[in-house]
């Protein structure tokens, strides 16, 4: 059929290198072309993250009044970042483009003591909320959040949760509000001060109602939340002390 | 080209050569991505539109692929495709990219697709390998809605959770359509983990291709 023997070596060759360029080089503009929304979306994701903790609404609200209008004016205007060390000292007064969460929790070389923390300040009036950033292990990959406290660093204004492949139906209920909604004006710590806070395992919550109820049928990802917000107490004992 | 032969193409894997249950191709993502309605639809459609792309790019091509690299050409056009669409996932419906995480990416091993490449589209013209692509899309996309269907239902006393059209049936977060709580019964409904996890596909996928081929006793020993 063509006028070549495209059974040469010569002809597949160049068939691959021709191949590879146009293919390679309509991949890399694309993803160059769509990397600005896609970051905006990140980011919006983000925000929306953080907001979600800070305003704790009710859940037929939550899709209605996030919008992503509201959320970057409402994050713009109210909430500020800083970053702190472990002795819960202001280090930085914003938070650095260079400075990547992920990277910071995941590295062993260093330990808690050198590392430094976001936190987030949402300043409505005269309320005040503070959040933290969570970072964690589920069942199959990594878990995160924030963690919203209310102006005494001790009572928990909201959460928010994501996931990256937890089973769905099961661990990624975690992101419900149905889930959500027990750790809401619940404490952190109990009247002496000391770290108080469970995720019970799935129908396990004392009858008192201290703690919470984890996810029915994850069992291992109801573990990774509760060492995530342990692990807030870790890195940040000494911010919330103060 | 008729159209009866057209008409062919389309409905032809819907049922008596449908990819997953007649062919027995792509079965690993069909198990993964079918727990909710709304994950089945929305991965049915991106491997209608790779299937079909990628049939009709290497169709186009038959005749200057060199035979001894055909798998690899074939490989890198569906990769093409599959990063195509996860990106555009990405950038215009972000939820939903991160819903559905790995299993675009993993259209790329879905067997379907070198199947078709392999069995149709190096031998046939561009527009009937296109219309044979949406149609294999097509019939992996309805098994996919149909275990989707049963498993949302029976694990998670809901359909469509997640679109506008969403029901949750049973259970206290039944908030729409028939609210058994005022009757008193499924008022303890739990999430059904062997629905919810994918082992449950293997069983509804079984039982499918059952009543499938003693409803069409040709079928059997097919494949």
């Amino acid at each position: 059929m063509s006028k070549f023997n495209t059974d040469s070596n010569g002809y597949t060759l160049g068939f691959l290198a021709i191949m590879v360029i146009i293919v390679g080089g309509s991949l890399a503009f694309i993803s160059s072309a769509l990397q600005p929304t896609i970051d905006a979306n990140q980011e919006l994701d983000r925000r929306k993250k953080v907001l979600k903790a800070i305003l704790s609404l009710p859940e037929d609200q939550e899709s209605v009044v996030l919008t992503e209008a509201y959320v970057n004016t409402e994050y713009e205007e109210k909430v500020s970042a800083v970053l702190v060390n472990y002795q819960g000292e202001v280090i930085e007064e914003s938070i650095p483009a260079t400075y990547d969460f992920r990277k910071e929790m995941k590295d062993k070389s260093r330990k808690a003591e050198d590392k430094m923390f976001p936190v987030y300040t949402y300043k409505n009036g005269s309320e005040e909320v503070y959040v933290f950033q969570m970072i964690g292990m589920g069942l199959w990959d990594e878990i995160n959040g924030y963690l919203a406290l209310k102006s005494d660093k001790s009572t928990i204004q909201g959460v928010a949760f994501d996931h990256v492949g937890e089973t769905p139906g099961l661990g990624a209920e975690m992101v419900k509000h149905k889930f959500r909604k027990q750790f809401y004006q619940q404490s952190l710590f109990d009247a002496q001060g000391q770290y108080d806070f469970r995720v019970y395992k799935s129908g396990k919550l004392p009858k008192d109602g201290k703690g919470v109820d984890g996810l029915a049928g994850a069992t291992l990802t109801t573990d990774g939340i509760h060492d995530m917000l342990e692990k807030v107490n870790n890195d940040y004992s000494n911010y919330l002390s103060n | 080209m008729s159209d009866v032969n057209a008409k062919k193409l389309l409905t032809d894997p819907l049922n008596d050569n449908n990819p997953i249950t007649v062919q027995v191709l792509g079965v690993c993502s069909a198990l993964a991505v079918s727990g909710s309605v709304k994950n089945a639809l929305v991965m049915g459609v991106a491997v209608i539109m790779v299937t079909a792309f990628a049939n009709l790019t290497v169709s186009l091509l038959r005749n200057y692929i060199p035979s001894r690299i055909r798998m690899i050409v074939q490989l890198v056009v569906i990769a093409f495709l599959v990063t195509l669409v996860s990106l555009f996932l990405k950038a215009f419906s972000y939820d939903l990219s991160k819903e559905l995480s790995v299993y675009v990416g993993l259209i790329i091993t879905n067997c379907i697709l070198m199947g078709r490449l392999e069995a149709f589209a190096l031998a046939n013209k561009p527009w009937p390998s296109f219309l044979d692509g949406i149609g294999n899309g097509l019939g992996y996309g309805l098994i996919l809605l149909i275990v989707g269907v049963i498993r949302e239902l029976f694990g998670t006393g809901s359909l469509m959770l997640g679109t506008p059209l969403g029901y949750t049936f049973f259970g206290e977060e039944a908030t729409h359509g028939i609210n058994f709580l005022k009757y008193g019964f499924f008022n303890d409904f739990f999430h059904n983990g062997l629905m919810v996890l994918p082992i449950s596909s293997i069983f509804i996928l079984g039982i499918l291709i059952w009543i499938q081929r003693s409803k069409n006793p040709e079928l059997v020993d097919i494949s």
